[in-house]
């Protein structure tokens, strides 16, 4: 039974895996401009890039599990939604906020980062284990929202 | 345990010996020769660097010249035909340099230098060829041979290409300067206008100003062709294919070259050996007859050193002492086989200084418990022990490789362990086993499994926090166990101990206030905290010379308090990667669901999206569960009591980059 | 909003890209160590052999005939400049390889002129592939004035020096002239083209510094050939941070005090030291020095900057500057000079 609620948790779902896959995409496109950049002139660090350029896609993947929750907690994936007041389908979209828009921003900076860390990694690769740090203090933040999302979403009674 | 003691090493001894001293100290491999060309300029000492030393002057550039080279000439790695050199050899170290002598290399050179100066020169006429086809594709439409254009000496021709807007009024105004001109067009479209323009010799410099000023576009290619631009474009049509043709022929070559001659490969080992044996030299005094040698050697290897060189020489010295607090001491780590791959994320920090300890084991502990709460997985973490354990025994791998395999070989079976404690095995795979193996599931999930964050998430993030607290616990007590080693014990217990007693104040009395029978206990917990708040402000501003800076530095430094509980908050990462291990595996399994109703197919596609998926989701997250451990290591932890930023020890050996080489 | 968004984060990955192979390349530049060994060499050969083995860079020289050094030098410069054109051809900050080629352009200009105006064949080894426009063309431009196949700009920059030339006969002229011309029009270039506001910044600090050195070495130059100061001010290139006023004001007082005067600029200490070691050594060497390490100090911002055109034109500097000392310590030998020596006249490094 589709309910006025049912809608508002598919925006919910749609906010969190639309905005974090988009802050993903940015960020793992910055960042793999700067990979090809590098492999241009050595083409056997492709592994070292290919990690590195992979940090930002994370933000996209808490996006997604959160979008993914939403639609099975609420058994739209199954094929069988539960009824959903409106009230409820509210609680899920504000819940699904925190990881689509921090996911947006942090997936777009950490981007900005792991190119910066990519070109250090073309000039000096033993300096990368610190570089992988400051790339991994911007997805702290995503991590946090991600909880936060998570946290809202399990305070919610269905 | 730790970080390995070392000692200083001299070697004194004979002029003559020189060069076999090198040779057994590099075959040995336990000795970090020190550069004495910075220290002071002892007299009567010479100075290497103005001994020139050209033998085999040319030779390394040379043989990386051709290696290079020849590697563009790679095949698919096929079998390797039986050539001198098989990468999987071991080749002995005795038999190297005849092997070198026995091969000619400067005909290879040779013959590269060849092919390299051919194909550039292919290269720069086919780069010509194609600028010219490019013009002249624009010019097909033109009929006249090229070399009639010049024109004779009263009448001039003017081919060029001007934007078709202006073509109108560009020709009025042409045709307005006299009568004996000819305009024809050779081609009109929405962009441009191909003329030609025939005039007199005396209208040809007004024509072009007239030209110049529409932006004209002239035609430009060489007049030594003879033909039309048609049949030019087939000649050079021609020539490409020529080309590539020839360029076909020099590639095999190449390729052949590069098949036969896989011995460049042992020849620049050879000679990068020896470079490094050229280049230690410099590092060594000398006088008029004797040499010294400085070093640093660890000091579980003096007995080996002593053996080797006396049993081959007899005529030198060797003289041990301990290492001074000025020198930069070079620092190796010892631990044992369970510690040792978390070296390898020691060392990505910076390994710790001579007079430090190692935070090594220190960490392990809990490294192990982070990677496997990050993933989660049972059937992940057998998977990844597998085929590290796999990778380890197959490859050999020495070094780096070797720990950082041993690494995920350890946090593979720690995921295997947390994943049965949370009853993920796969996501829930478990749920759609047939019937009549079910009681598997019975076992693994009800008997076994203690925990399910997707069904009541509040545990595990309570139990993540819990593991950071105890984490950044064990960081301030090891920094004060440290300071109070060191004989610093008022500073232990002034920057430790004061914020000791105040967190755990804090946590005390949140938890006698949150369970019910402990609320008796609740004021001592405020006491405690009281406490710990006085000693902090008392402490922390004795930098400071002024009194009230003093007391004032001190609940200024309270905000740091921010800084530890988000230190602590930070290891909810634990809790959320887990959990997103978890809930996507179980999103994989949707989705084979989905597909197994279809008939015939749906069982292969379901399988695919199993297997993909699930590689997906094992790669990403593991990536991350790696990635975060570290991270908690490093920023939270290792803030706490470490500084590194040792120097390695590097001694000097033998060094190969393509073959292996055995050392009897 | 959204459109400032799309320009933002395509210049990022364009810079992204662009800085990934720049860092690549740093690695092929000089380190004070390996040139330190080469100064130290005994000869030519061991000196070219240290910069081979150093497993750094891109240099390949024929060891049997070292003195051809000067073919694979240039080799190495054009490679870097082509890289450069390559990158930026792509890009949004496409101007970024006329502001360093035209140097070349220039170059071969003055060149041309020269050997037209005092009747010699020039040689090829004389002028420089690199320009943007073909020497050839130049040539035909020059000699033959057809201007048929160069840009306005050059033809009217052309026109103007042969005239400047015809009023007075001195060579010097030329150089003054075509000096003047090329950051005038380089200042054009920048209104004339879409640019950043940042990489505006940088340009216009970057070449106003150039402009400043410029004057200030064709200043004590003309001091020191005792020109009159109507005639030098003539040829003093505006739009500097540092007026051309300022410099005609100190002109007429002695050349040691000249930079007691301008002890709040930048440039305070290139002017004390560069004019201490001329009256010592009568060479303006040390100067020359100092203001090329000026102006490599001032690009090493490039290392540490990822989102910015600062790496592309710290690498192209540091390439020339790297070939510079090369030179330096090549001639160096040949002209068997003590290691102290050639170490007093190599330019600082990039990395």
């Amino acid at each position: 039974m589709i309910t006025q609620g049912i809608v508002i948790a598919f925006l919910g779902s749609a906010t969190a895996i639309g905005l974090a896959c988009s802050g993903s995409g940015i960020g793992v496109g910055i960042a793999g401009a700067a990979g090809i950049g590098v492999l241009t002139e050595e083409p056997e660090k492709f592994g070292l890039v290919l990690f590195l350029q992979a940090f930002p896609g994370t933000q996209g993947i808490y996006g997604l599990l959160v979008g993914f929750w939403v639609l099975m907690k609420t058994g739209i994936l199954g094929g069988s939604p539960i009824p959903i007041t409106l009230d409820q389908g509210m609680q899920i979209f504000f819940s699904c906020i925190p990881v689509g828009i921090v996911g947006f921003f942090s997936g777009w900076y950490q981007g900005k980062t792991a190119a910066a860390a990519i070109g250090l990694a073309a000039r000096n690769p033993e300096g990368i284990g610190k570089a992988i740090v400051m790339v991994t203090m911007v997805e702290t933040y995503a991590v946090f929202s991600l909880l936060a999302s998570l946290l809202l979403f399990n305070g919610i009674t269905l | 345990m730790a970080v390995c003691k070392v000692k200083k090493v001299n070697i004194f001894t004979h002029l003559e010996l020189k060069d076999k001293i090198i040779e057994e100290l590099q075959k040995a491999g336990c000795i970090q020769i020190i550069d004495v060309r910075s220290k002071l300029k002892m007299h009567g000492l010479l100075d290497f660097n103005a001994i020139n030393n050209m033998e085999s002057t040319s030779a390394l550039p040379e043989v990386k010249y051709c290696i290079d080279f020849l590697s563009n000439f790679k095949d698919k790695p096929k079998k390797l035909d039986k050539s001198l050199v098989n990468p999987d050899k071991v080749y002995d170290y005795k038999k190297l340099s005849s092997l070198f002598f026995q091969y000619d290399y400067k005909n290879i050179y040779k013959k590269c230098k060849e092919l390299d100066g051919d194909l550039k020169n292919l290269k720069n006429r086919e780069n010509h060829l194609k600028n010219l086809q490019e013009n002249l594709e624009e010019w097909k439409e033109l009929d006249i041979k090229v070399e009639d254009l010049e024109g004779t000496k009263n009448i001039k021709i003017i081919v060029g290409t001007i934007p078709s807007k202006d073509f109108i009024s560009c020709l009025e105004e042409i045709i307005r300067i006299g009568k004996e001109i000819e305009i024809i067009k050779i081609s009109l479209d929405k962009k441009q206008c191909k003329i030609m323009i025939l005039s007199i010799s005396e209208y040809y410099a007004l024509i072009k100003k007239i030209l110049n000023k529409y932006n004209i576009d002239y035609f430009k290619i060489p007049l030594e062709f003879s033909k039309t631009p048609q049949n030019i474009l087939e000649d050079i049509y021609k020539e490409l294919k020529n080309i590539e043709e020839k360029r076909e022929i020099i590639l095999k070559a190449g390729k052949k070259m590069y098949r036969e001659n896989l011995s460049l490969y042992l020849a620049f080992d050879y000679l990068s050996i020896l470079k490094n044996k050229r280049d230690i030299e410099k590092y060594i005094k000398q006088t008029g007859k004797v040499i010294i040698i400085e070093g640093w050697i660890l000091k579980k290897e003096l007995n080996k050193l002593k053996n080797i060189l006396f049993k081959k020489f007899k005529e030198l010295e060797i003289v041990f002492s301990d290492p001074k607090e000025s020198d930069d001491i070079p620092v190796a780590l010892k631990n044992n086989k369970f510690v040792e791959p978390f070296e390898s994320v020691t060392e990505l920090y910076g390994i710790p200084k001579y007079k430090e300890f190692d935070p090594t084991p220190l960490f392990a502990p809990f490294y192990f418990i982070f990677f496997g709460m990050c993933l989660s997985d049972a059937g992940y973490g057998l998977v990844i022990a597998a085929l590290s354990y796999f990778a380890l025994v197959k490859f050999k791998f020495e070094g780096m490789a070797k720990k950082f395999f041993g690494l995920f070989f350890l946090g593979g079976i720690s995921t295997f362990i947390m994943g049965a404690i949370m009853g993920s095995w796969m996501g829930d795979t478990l749920n759609f086993l047939p019937k009549n193996i079910s009681f598997i599931k019975t076992f693994l999930i009800d008997t076994i499994s203690l925990l399910d964050p997707i069904k009541n998430p509040m545990p595990l993030l309570l139990i993540s926090l819990s593991l950071g607290v105890i984490q950044i616990y064990t960081g301030f007590i090891i920094k004060f166990i440290a300071n109070i080693k060191k004989n610093k014990i008022k500073t232990g217990f002034m920057d430790q101990g004061s914020w000791l007693l105040l967190i755990s104040g804090i946590l005390l009395f949140v938890i006698a206030s949150a369970i019910g029978s402990l609320e008796k206990y609740e004021i001592i917990t405020k006491y405690i905290i009281w406490a710990g708040l006085l000693s902090v402000i008392i402490t922390q501003g004795r930098s400071n010379k002024n009194i009230i800076l003093k007391a004032a530095g001190g609940v200024l430094s309270l905000y740091n308090l921010i800084g530890y509980f988000s230190d602590i908050l930070s290891y909810s990462r634990l809790f959320a990667l887990g959990l997103s291990t978890a809930v996507l595996a179980v999103v994989v399994n949707n989705f084979v669901m989905l597909f197994k109703d279809i008939p015939i197919i749906g069982i292969i596609i379901a399988a695919l999206v199993f297997i993909i998926g699930h590689l997906f989701n094992m790669v990403i997250s593991g990536m991350g569960a790696f990635i975060h451990s570290t991270r908690l290591q490093y920023v939270e932890y290792f803030t706490k009591f470490y500084e590194g930023g040792g120097t390695p020890f590097k001694p000097f050996k033998v060094i190969t980059k393509y073959i292996k080489v055995q050392i009897s | 909003m959204f459109k400032y968004f799309t320009a933002d984060t395509n210049n990022q990955e364009e810079y992204a890209f662009a800085v990934g192979r720049i860092r690549n390349l740093e690695k092929g530049l000089l380190n004070k160590d390996i040139l330190d060994r080469m100064i130290k060499s005994s000869d030519i050969a061991s000196a070219l052999k240290i910069l081979m083995e150093s497993d750094l860079n891109d240099y390949s020289f024929d060891l049997n005939n070292p003195l051809d050094f000067e073919d694979s030098l240039n080799q190495e410069l054009l490679h870097a400049y082509d890289i450069i054109k390559n990158i930026s051809k792509v890009s949004t900050f496409n101007f970024l390889y006329f502001t360093f080629a035209s140097k070349y352009d220039f170059h071969n200009i003055k060149i041309l002129i020269k050997s037209k105006y005092l009747e010699q064949e020039f040689s090829d080894k004389l002028v420089s592939p690199i320009g943007t426009i073909d020497v050839e063309k130049l040539n035909l431009a020059i000699k033959e004035e057809k201007y048929e196949d160069i840009p306005d700009s050059f033809e009217f920059l052309i026109k103007k020096t042969c005239s400047e030339y015809n009023k007075l006969k001195d060579p010097e002229i030329i150089d003054f002239v075509l000096d003047k011309e090329r950051y005038i029009m380089l200042f054009n270039k920048i209104k004339e083209v879409e640019i950043i506001e940042a990489e505006e910044l940088f340009l216009k600090r970057f070449i106003k510094i150039n402009i400043d050195l410029n004057n200030i070495i064709n200043c004590i130059r003309a001091k020191i050939r005792g020109e009159k100061k109507s005639f030098t001010k003539e040829f003093l290139i505006p739009e500097g941070d540092f007026k051309a006023e300022n410099i005609v004001e100190i002109y007429d007082s002695p050349l040691s005090s000249w930079f007691e005067k301008l002890i709040y600029t930048d440039y305070k200490d290139i002017i004390e030291l560069g004019v201490n070691y001329f009256q010592k050594n009568n060479s303006l060497m040390e100067l020359e020095k100092l203001s090329d390490n000026f102006i490599l100090n001032f690009l090493k911002i490039g290392k540490y900057i990822t989102f910015g055109i600062e790496p592309l034109a710290g690498f192209v500097t540091a390439k020339e500057n790297d070939i510079k000392n090369i030179r330096i310590i090549i001639s160096g030998k040949l002209n068997n000079l003590s290691p102290d020596k050639i170490k007093e006249r190599v330019r600082d490094t990039y990395v």
